[in-house]
């Protein structure tokens, strides 16, 4: 082989070897979270902390393509702090994975030294694509939760709030305001709740109610 | 024949290297374009914030590539609406039109040039629209209740409307420009900015959010929207109009870019007495809520404007044309029926009649 011949040769093997252990690594990190719904829910209470660390997760590429919703909602009482990952409609076991997502993820909860009970902790949760499922129901009083139903667990909800009770009627996967002790009783004319996103507010109560 | 000058196992070398170089290159040009497509696509993030203020829920939504920037941008927006409520609002004791109310007849107050822009402004509404838009309302409102906790719960009394209406004119207000003080002219006139004060406060957190870089958002101040640039996915938002009989339907849709929808409507404050709905957009000739309509929506780029043309359509109904000049309306009257311009028509994706 003369030396032009070589080059060529070498000049392949070189960019194998960059090629190569890229295409091993992806084939190794099997999680591939393009373009499929998922909801990582941080219960926190150093906010600032996790936000720094959910946006580096997210903006490294390993959440997909594309926008991600993010919410933030303190919670009342003493809470367990912890970091949960759902990817379609599984909940992931990131702590006994290996993959590049479940690595980090393992490196985020130890940083912020989860899990733990904390008393009114943050609930911090970055979601895509959230689907037409409801998967719960959330009560905030002054923009902080004070109780989440399930939504499939039917029945009346008896809410407190400044000016009354406000009962919230919750069955088949779908939720409204059967009355409520305030003057206007807007909240009783507001949309149900149907979907994740829809929500309902009583203003003389302070309360939001809304689906994930 | 015979090919002396390149011998065959060169030609396959070379055929093997000239097809290896070809793939590596096709495999390098694949890998590199993701690469590429990768980093033009910045994650971004949608987020919410609600608070309620000024007696509705006031709920933003921003799409930013920084979740802290959103956020803060998010908090000084709410900030600032609750400040614009301490200076505008009159069921609190210790706002500046309060002061106003108890003392520009007795002597003139200077006003802060925010409040006294805003007083200017709504006057020069009131002049545009032969008085049908008018901040001296307080007393009527007061007598409705509906912005309080005790709205009206017996039939209204004719008598005393009337002698309300005594009280109700904004020829009433006299602004100084030299000192920038305000005077009644008359003793009891009071101003209520409920009118108006919305819209200026959807304006001014818009302000704020551009401010902090801030440009893809949507503000909803119970039922005024502002939308400004996209929604995450690109798309323009999509603001809809309910129907004034039953909330949870949409009578139609649009999509929006940069620009505001203010709709008056009869479903939000309301009180039925005897069979008959009474609610809180009045008209201040007489005293009485506006028959005629039961929804009225404008598109407009500036909110303040929007919440005083909507309510105008609402209570003018049928003399719409008149002062609405190619701004895109969408108007349910009394009995039920859609009146809409050419340029609303456009706009508009369902519900078309």
């Amino acid at each position: 082989m003369d030396r032009r011949d070589f080059l060529k040769a070498s000049g392949l093997f070189l960019a194998a070897g960059m090629i190569i252990p890229k295409v091993a690594k992806s084939m190794l990190s099997n999680r591939v979270i393009s373009s499929e719904n998922f909801s990582l829910e941080v219960i926190t209470g150093n906010t600032d902390l996790a936000v720094r660390l959910l946006e580096e997760f997210a903006t490294d590429g390993e959440l997909g393509k594309g926008s991600i919703n993010y919410s933030e909602y303190p919670i009342s009482g003493d809470v367990m702090g912890d970091l949960i990952f759902v990817q379609g409609n599984e909940l992931v076991d990131y702590t006994n994975s290996y993959d590049d997502v479940s690595l980090k993820l393992k490196e985020i909860r130890n940083k912020l030294s989860l899990p733990m009970i904390l008393p009114n902790p943050v609930r911090l949760r970055l979601y895509r694509n959230s689907g037409s499922t409801i998967k719960k129901i959330m009560v905030a009083q002054k923009g902080k939760i004070i109780s989440r139903i399930e939504p499939e667990d039917t029945g009346f909800y008896t809410l407190h709030g400044k000016s009354g009770k406000l009962i919230l009627d919750v069955k088949n996967n779908y939720a409204r305001v059967k009355d409520a002790e305030c003057k206007h009783k807007i909240c009783k004319q507001m949309s149900s709740i149907k979907k994740p996103g829809d929500y309902i507010t009583c203003i003389p109560n302070e309360l939001h109610i809304f689906a994930e | 024949m015979n090919y002396t000058f390149l011998p065959n196992n060169k030609i396959k070398i070379y055929f093997k290297l000239f097809s290896g170089v070809v793939k590596v290159l096709l495999l390098s040009i694949i890998f590199y374009s993701q690469n590429i497509f990768a980093q033009n696509e910045e994650i971004k993030f949608e987020m919410s914030a609600n608070k309620y203020l000024m007696g509705t829920e006031f709920m933003i939504t921003v799409v930013h590539k920084s979740i802290d920037s959103g956020k803060m941008a998010m908090y000084y927006a709410l900030r600032e609406i609750e400040r614009i409520e301490n200076v505008t609002s009159n069921y609190k004791d210790s706002t500046e039109i309060s002061y106003v109310n108890k003392n520009a007849f007795i002597k003139p107050v200077k006003l802060t040039p925010e409040l006294f822009g805003l007083i200017t402004r709504s006057l020069d509404y009131s002049k545009m629209y032969d008085g049908y838009f008018d901040i001296t309302v307080g007393p009527l409102t007061n007598y409705w209740g509906f912005n309080s906790d005790h709205p009206i719960d017996t039939e209204p009394d004719k008598k005393r409307i009337k002698e309300l209406l005594k009280f109700v004119d904004y020829k009433y207000i006299k602004l100084n420009f030299d000192d920038s003080t305000i005077s009644f002219l008359k003793k009891g006139v009071e101003i209520d900015l409920g009118g108006i004060a919305k819209g200026y406060a959807l304006d001014r957190a818009s302000e704020v959010l551009r401010k902090r870089g801030v440009n893809d958002f949507l503000i909803n101040g119970g039922g005024d929207v502002y939308a400004s640039g996209r929604k995450a996915d690109g798309n323009k938002w999509v603001v809809g109009i309910k129907d004034p009989r039953n909330n949870e339907n949409l009578v139609a849709t649009m999509e929006v870019e940069n620009t505001g929808v203010c709709t008056s409507g009869d479903y939000e404050r309301f009180k039925i007495i005897n069979g008959k709905r009474y609610h809180h957009i009045f008209n201040p000739k007489t005293g009485f809520p506006a028959p005629g309509s039961q929804s009225s929506t404008v598109v407009v780029d500036n909110c303040e404007k929007g919440v005083v043309l909507s309510k105008l359509l609402f209570i003018r109904g049928e003399n719409y044309r008149d002062f609405l000049n190619g701004i895109p309306y969408y108007e349910i009257d009394g009995e039920g029926s859609i009146i809409l311009n050419v340029v609303m028509e456009k706009m508009i994706n369902e519900g078309k009649k």
